[in-house]
């Protein structure tokens, strides 16, 4: 009777432990820095909101992949037919989650939510439509008309997610707000804001249906509570390795560790308004020469970084191969200081966050110190994320650090916001913190847009690209790396996305 | 006060003879912190980023003149900490200072008044007491706008001149009842002149007492301010700051960043506390010692 008890016990352990491996061959736990704000699609324009909504929603393109390619969403294909007309093919057959069917009305249904200001942080690309019609009364052949030329609208409609016309009209917006309902690979199941969201897999599916059928996005904001929650198997892979914890995770036998190039860049913007002593390119010049970029990479990225020469990175529409990083030379930068006038340097403040990019308060403050060293009185202001956006956005600073990376994949519409001197009516300019102004650049910018030749565009864009950094309007640092860590021996495929997004439908297990 | 006794007294019990040598070692550092340390970690132009991270010097790796490591920066620890005990006792003197003279104030004016006064004032203070410093440190952030060490004095100063207040009362009250405050009153002396000619000088004997345990909670608390990003600004040293900075680099291994900062900062506060109960136990006339 004993023996038949323990071999009933043992029997008993070893089906569990089989059931919970297959268990966890159909779920997948991911551990983020940062929680999704909301479950409407254009109520945020935060990257780690759209990674979310790409889950769950689709645009009438989508990006897949190490190269972040664009394919086929719900428009199968499209052509541009001038320079401000559009046309796409609509995909027919493919559902929303609660089974209503995706048509034309649901396509003009989005872009007048994004029109309006209560629900949508996309009111420029929301205005930037200007209709959107059947061809010859066909309800799946639709033209869209821009209000002007925008080379880069193609690029970025992977993340204008396509809404359901009819439960979001008949929901409040507090509902749609906490419930998605989309055409998107992965359904809702149930989000505990700021503890987990849960989806499921989408049979109905008009692509193929995800392979691993549950996934739970776990926010855990604290770098090494998410490193324990992965060590002890609480979640299966995680964003954001701080990169201080980085050797002692490559160390732990338990996890591997995945890192990629990371798209965005890290720059310094300084103010060019006249009475400033930062007006004189020689000055800006000597704060450019006065940093020493690799020693920032190497001892505070601890290697996970490489230089920058311009703000876009290669897969950005506009980078520029041939520009290369001013290497760091002190003394040269003293001597320019002397040349400018300014032997015994001048006060300046550097702005910078403390919260938001790898190492921020650090780089602050080994640049006031490099800066320092060359004799120029620099300072340090960091601040948490919350206080900085509207000091850049008030353009309260006239010195400022901040990273960048392209939605779209475009140069042009990068330097509209970040470089272009600041004008509120255009909405041009609005990352320009510190109000610098090149106004002839700033023509060249806004003639490169009519180009309709894309390989003359491409080297307008360049030229563009080159001026401001000739008139060193921003300081280049560095790109970032992003590093994820997984758990070992679950087999689990990951391969992180240029965009740092996290689309469970692009995992699986493998064996 | 300062008798021969008490002296001998003083010599003779380790624990308050260890107690002033860390209280008079922490407070010769600090002063002389800018001849004393290796290097002034808060001159932009002196840090060298190539030197971040050092180990202690006696591990391997480790680099004159950083005896105790480097941070992430390229600061010496050891000369940190002691600018960062600058900050410290630059906090806790300030606030013995002015919490101190403002509860003496009021504890003057409450004992001796009694009555509404006393309500009042005693009622005002139950209030200020149940403020939480934290809370106090980050609504006036709020206000300000910048950190800085005035804040924080001020920070910790509105819950804790409260303490000085009930001690002062409470002395005052007893004293009012001896003869020569009845005599001076009875001729005629002006109120001023009876609370600080007769009253203030016989009710100050435990203030030094009060002070010095206040030292040490308020040392603890800068700390603690500095440490949840609401204290001195990031450009003073703090101990609490290093703490926090040393925190991110626990889970790497760089254990020296957090140890020594957290021992400096025990250090200092058991030797005033050691210290503190010496003087209670010494300057409180019921726990007289047998010697006579």
């Amino acid at each position: 009777m004993k023996k038949l008890a323990v071999v009933f016990v043992i029997s008993a352990l070893l089906v569990s432990s089989l059931l919970m491996v297959s268990l966890a061959q159909d779920k997948v736990v991911v551990g983020v820095d940062a929680p999704p704000l909301t479950m409407n699609p254009h109520g945020s324009d935060a990257d780690s909101n759209l990674s979310v909504m790409a889950n769950i929603y689709e645009g009438l393109t989508k990006r897949i992949g190490k190269k972040g390619e664009i394919v086929p969403g719900l428009a199968t294909k499209w052509e541009q037919i001038d320079l401000t007309t559009y046309r796409f093919w609509l995909r027919k057959d493919v559902t929303f989650h609660n089974g209503n069917p995706f048509t034309y009305e649901d396509v003009v249904f989005t872009w007048e939510h994004m029109r309006d200001p209560e629900v949508s942080d996309f009111l420029f690309f929301g205005n930037l439509v200007t209709s959107i019609e059947k061809v010859d009364g066909d309800p799946w052949v639709i033209d869209m008309k821009i209000e002007k030329s925008t080379p880069y609208f193609l690029n970025n409609l992977h993340q204008i997610f396509i809404l359901d016309k009819e439960s979001t009209e008949a929901r409040s917006k507090g509902q749609v707000a906490a419930r998605g309902i989309g055409t998107g690979p992965y359904k809702f199941v149930d989000w505990e804001k700021g503890t987990y969201l849960k989806l499921e897999a989408y049979e109905d599916y008009w692509g193929e249906v995800p392979p691993i059928k549950h996934a739970e996005l776990r926010p855990i904001s604290e770098p090494s509570t998410r490193l324990a929650a992965l060590s002890t198997g609480k979640i299966d892979l995680m964003s954001g390795v701080p990169v201080e914890l980085f050797q002692t995770i490559k160390n732990n036998p338990k996890v591997t560790v995945i890192t990629r190039p990371s798209r965005r860049s890290i720059f310094l913007g300084i103010s060019n308004e006249e009475e400033l002593p930062t007006s004189d390119i020689r000055v800006r010049k000597a704060m450019y020469l006065a940093i020493n970029e690799e020693e920032i990479i190497d001892k505070i990225m601890r290697g996970h970084a490489k230089p920058a020469a311009q703000i876009p990175d290669p897969a950005t529409f506009g980078y520029d191969p041939d520009l290369e990083r001013m290497a760091y030379d002190p003394e040269k930068a003293k001597e320019l200081l002397e040349e400018a006038g300014y032997p015994d340097g001048f006060e300046i403040t550097l702005n910078c966050t403390l919260d938001r990019y790898v190492q921020d308060e650090q780089i602050g403050a080994a640049i006031a110190s490099y800066l320092n060293k060359v004799g120029i009185k620099a300072k340090l202001h960091a601040v948490p994320k919350a206080m900085y956006w509207p000091m850049l956005e008030n353009k309260e600073v006239d010195f400022y650090m901040l990273g960048w990376f392209d939605g779209a994949y475009s140069f042009t519409r990068s330097a509209f916001k970040l470089l272009h001197t600041y004008n509120p009516e255009k909405g041009y300019g609005v990352w320009n913190g510190a109000e610098f102004s090149y106004p002839d650049v700033d023509d060249m910018l806004e003639e490169s847009v009519n180009i309709v030749d894309e390989e003359e565009r491409l080297k307008a864009v360049q030229e563009v690209n080159r001026a401001y950094m000739e008139k060193i309007a921003v300081i280049p640092l560095h790109y970032q790396q992003h590093l994820y860590a997984v758990q070992k021996g679950i087999g689990l495929n990951f391969i992180p996305r240029p965009d740092k997004w996290i689309e469970f439908w692009e995992m699986s297990y493998s064996g | 006060m300062f008798s021969s006794k008490r002296f001998r007294h003083f010599i003779t019990d380790p624990s308050a003879v260890i107690g002033a040598l860390l209280l008079f070692l922490f407070v010769f550092l600090a002063v002389f912190a800018p001849i004393v340390a290796p290097q002034n970690p808060y001159n932009l132009k002196t840090l060298d980023l190539g030197m971040s991270m050092k180990p202690p010097i006696w591990m391997e790796g480790g680099e004159m003149p950083f005896l105790l490591g480097t941070d992430g920066q390229g600061r010496g620890i050891l000369s940190t900490i002691l600018f960062g005990c600058r900050t410290s006792l630059i906090v806790g003197f300030g606030v013995i200072l002015l919490a101190g003279s403002f509860g003496v104030l009021i504890g003057l004016l409450a004992g001796f008044y009694r009555g509404v006064t006393d309500a009042v004032t005693m009622r005002l203070a139950d209030i200020f007491f149940s403020f939480s410093t934290t809370l106090m440190a980050i609504l006036m952030l709020g206000v300000v706008g910048t950190r800085s060490i005035l804040v924080v004095i001020f920070a910790i100063s509105l819950p804790d001149w409260v303490r000085y207040a009930r001690v002062i009362r409470g002395n005052v009250m007893s004293v009012q009842e001896e003869d020569y405050v009845v005599a001076a009153k009875s001729i005629g002396s002006s109120d001023a002149r009876t609370i600080f000619r007769h009253i203030f000088p016989n009710s100050i004997h435990s203030l030094f007492v009060v002070a010095a345990v206040d030292l040490a909670v308020v040392i603890m608390l800068e700390a603690t301010l500095s440490f949840l990003g609401v204290g001195v600004p990031l450009t003073r040293p703090s101990l609490g700051m290093m703490i926090a900075n040393g925190k991110r680099f626990i889970y790497a291994g760089n254990w020296w960043m957090i140890v020594f900062p957290g021992a400096a900062l025990v250090g200092m506060v058991v030797g005033v506390n050691l210290l503190a109960d010496w003087m209670r136990e010494e300057l409180n006339p019921k726990l007289q010692r047998g010697e006579q």
